[in-house]
């Protein structure tokens, strides 16, 4: 699975990894540790159609539901069944076996518009990571 | 439901909207992960027709509207923070508006140690930050859901004599939650979202929101 150094991040705290022309995209251990406990996943069902920030998936812990966005365009070619039926997961292990689904990008390059890794760390130290969109 | 989440979706970011609504008869609302035979079953028990049952956007659990005062609050939610933070502060709001007007109220704390429970009838019993009164009976709880940088609250809110004191109890809860955030809570709805609203009341009338699982 995909090491953070090797991710692309954004501002609303997903990650995306582009390998073999798909891409796995998972919210970050920030966001996780930010949600709190996971009881539920929704992540979309293969074959929509997602515009880049798009609403797509949601998680809830107790109480409250998140909506999370897709980092990039493309199509759904596979939703993560291990995260529906264990949420905990995404807490466990957000960028590894908690990853959310994959997409087949629209176009592979949009990834490397969004933040390296060690941006996406001096994002979270910034004023910005506190003021959302 | 499809006011709220025009309102969240179409409020401005910085502006805080609080609205108390009313229901037609005997509801049932319940939470965006929940499975609809679970709220279907509880309905029956209570003789709601499923006409009067809708899934919320909010998480949580199963609340009976029945007698209960129901609210909303819109507020800027920009920073991805813990939920319980924002719980409590919704509930601290609402407790100091209560205390204010001479109700016997406190927010609830779970023993040290205890697991958190997830219940699949909100009323069941407290959660940490609900109100409860002096035996501990909970008095308001709510939910929570969050779009970019905006989050929504919906809570429920069960006193003795509600109905002889509503609009003085209204006014209790939008003093205090104006307090807590030390913002202007406006209760006014423009005409815009109302038109949002009428596109989205058909999702929360349908099957494929409210039985989606």
């Amino acid at each position: 699975m995909p090491k953070p150094e090797n991710c692309r991040f954004t501002k609303t705290h997903e990650w995306a990894c582009l390998e073999g022309g798909v891409a796995t995209v998972g919210v970050t251990d920030h966001a996780q540790h930010e949600i709190t406990d996971i009881v539920f996943v929704e992540p979309p069902k293969p074959g929509r159609q997602l515009k880049a920030a798009e609403a797509c998936c949601v998680v809830e812990s107790v109480k409250a539901a998140f909506d999370i966005y897709s980092p990039i365009a493309g199509e759904v070619v596979a939703a993560n069944d291990a995260v529906t039926k264990d949420p905990a997961v995404v807490n466990r292990s957000p960028q590894e076996e908690g990853w959310l689904f994959k997409l087949k990008p629209a176009n592979p390059g949009e990834v490397n518009k969004l933040m390296d890794w060690k941006s996406y760390q001096e994002f979270l130290k910034t004023a910005e990571a506190h003021a959302g969109h | 439901m499809a006011l709220d989440e025009a309102v969240l979706v179409c409020a401005p970011p910085e502006r805080f909207v609080l609205r108390f609504f009313r229901w037609v008869g005997p509801a049932l609302t319940f939470g965006y992960s929940q499975p609809y035979a679970l709220a279907e079953a509880a309905a029956r028990s209570r003789s709601i027709p499923t006409g009067q049952v809708v899934r919320r956007a909010t998480g949580g659990g199963i609340v009976f509207h029945d007698g209960d005062l129901t609210f909303s609050l819109v507020f800027p939610w920009p920073r991805l923070s813990p939920p319980a933070e924002i719980y409590e502060k919704v509930h601290r709001g609402a407790l100091s508006g209560l205390l204010d007007s001479g109700m016997e109220a406190s927010l609830w704390a779970s023993p040290a140690g205890a697991a958190r429970l997830r219940r699949a009838q909100c009323f069941l019993g407290p959660e940490p930050s609900d109100l409860v009164d002096g035996c501990g009976r909970k008095l308001l709880g709510g939910a929570l859901r969050r779009r970019l940088s905006r989050g929504l609250y919906q809570g429920s809110l069960r006193l003795s004599g509600l109905d002889e004191r509503r609009t003085a109890f209204e006014a209790a809860l939008a003093a205090g939650l104006a307090r807590e955030w030390g913002r202007l809570l406006s209760c006014e709805l423009e005409p815009a979202w109302i038109a949002a609203a009428e596109d989205l009341a058909g999702k929360y009338a349908s099957e494929d929101w409210n039985r989606r699982r």
